[in-house]
């Protein structure tokens, strides 16, 4: 691999030169080859999580219907998913597209 | 073969991510170059030939970083990222072509922003398909964490606004030269979001940015 590149900084407020206590490593290997990587799927086909919590449980899931009604994206729910948020309350995990 | 400037800010707070990052763009034959605006310079420097490396002795924080990435790069277009996001291998070659100077900034569309809590290789895909874009009127959520461009189409922000609201300034900077914004359709960009902007420390810049963005935006009106 070929050695870094690296420019002395031209602002005032930036280092001139390079400090010589930066010594150079190498880059990480690439853990997946690009042309072997999944194909990219749709951002709308990939399923995302949105969390809320609120004091009583059934504040947390309006907060959650209240996302999803208002969501101009129209997502659709997949599944939610209760949790303990210690002082907080409760934790509710919507799972949408 | 026209090429991008690929320019990344880092304080180093997601370092899996930012180190994913650079991976696919010294793999991505579009990108010619890749500079890192280092606000916090440990021992580490990535060690390939297409990166530049400016390690600053203090944080200059991201907007000013932007402009000095800009300063800095070699080619006609650009790409600023978050470093903490994931995109696909070959992201930057699709969109090359769409970066003219007759548009406006290229962003992030919201839905397809999706908050992971850390790296997961399952995220790691390769974009086989053309990029898509829409235009858009308003800077919505997350359209400056991948953000794309002629050079033509950047505007040098103001140096008293600092972390936020840098890409509200281009977008209406391009928005009173007539230029049409746009976002990204449909490709996942994945992210810790805020992995560095919500430190606390930054909230009284917060402040700041603020007032001085919004000061710009009296002006203009």
């Amino acid at each position: 691999m070929a050695k870094a590149k690296v420019k002395a900084a031209p602002k005032k407020e930036i280092t001139d030169t390079v400090d010589e206590t930066i010594t150079r490593e190498e880059v990480k290997e690439t853990k997946t080859e690009p042309e072997k990587a999944p194909p990219t799927p749709k951002a709308s086909n990939v399923e995302k999580t949105e969390s809320f919590t609120a004091a009583f449980k059934n504040d947390a899931h309006s907060a959650v219907d209240h996302f999803l009604k208002h969501n101009t994206d129209n997502p659709e729910e997949i599944s939610r998913e209760e949790s303990d948020a210690g002082d907080a309350g409760v934790r509710v995990t919507l799972t949408y597209k | 073969m026209s090429k991008v400037s690929a320019i990344i800010p880092t304080l180093w707070k997601a370092k899996d991510f930012t180190d994913h990052l650079v991976d696919v763009l010294v793999e991505d034959v579009s990108v010619g170059e890749i500079i890192i605006i280092d606000n916090a310079p440990t021992d580490f420097l990535y060690n390939h030939d297409k990166v530049s490396m400016f390690c600053l002795e203090e944080n200059i924080y991201v907007n000013p970083s932007w402009n000095l990435g800009i300063d800095e790069s070699s080619y006609d277009k650009f790409i600023i990222f978050n470093d903490d996001i994931i995109i696909p291998y070959n992201f930057v070659s699709q969109l090359e072509s769409l970066l003219t100077s007759d548009k406006g900034v290229i962003g992030i569309d919201a839905p397809s922003v999706i908050k992971v809590p850390s790296f997961d290789g399952e995220n790691i895909t390769f974009l086989d398909r053309k990029i898509e874009l829409k235009p858009t009127t308003n800077r919505d959520w997350g359209f400056g964490i991948a953000m794309a461009g002629h050079r033509n189409s950047y505007y040098k922000i103001p140096e008293n606004i600092r972390i936020w609201y840098g890409d509200d300034y281009l977008t209406q900077m391009n928005n009173e030269e007539g230029k049409v914004n746009y976002v990204i359709d449909d490709i996942p960009i994945f992210t810790k979001m805020s992995a560095t902007s919500d430190l606390e420390e930054f909230s009284e810049i917060k402040n700041i940015d603020t007032l001085m963005y919004d000061r710009f935006v009296k002006r203009k009106e």
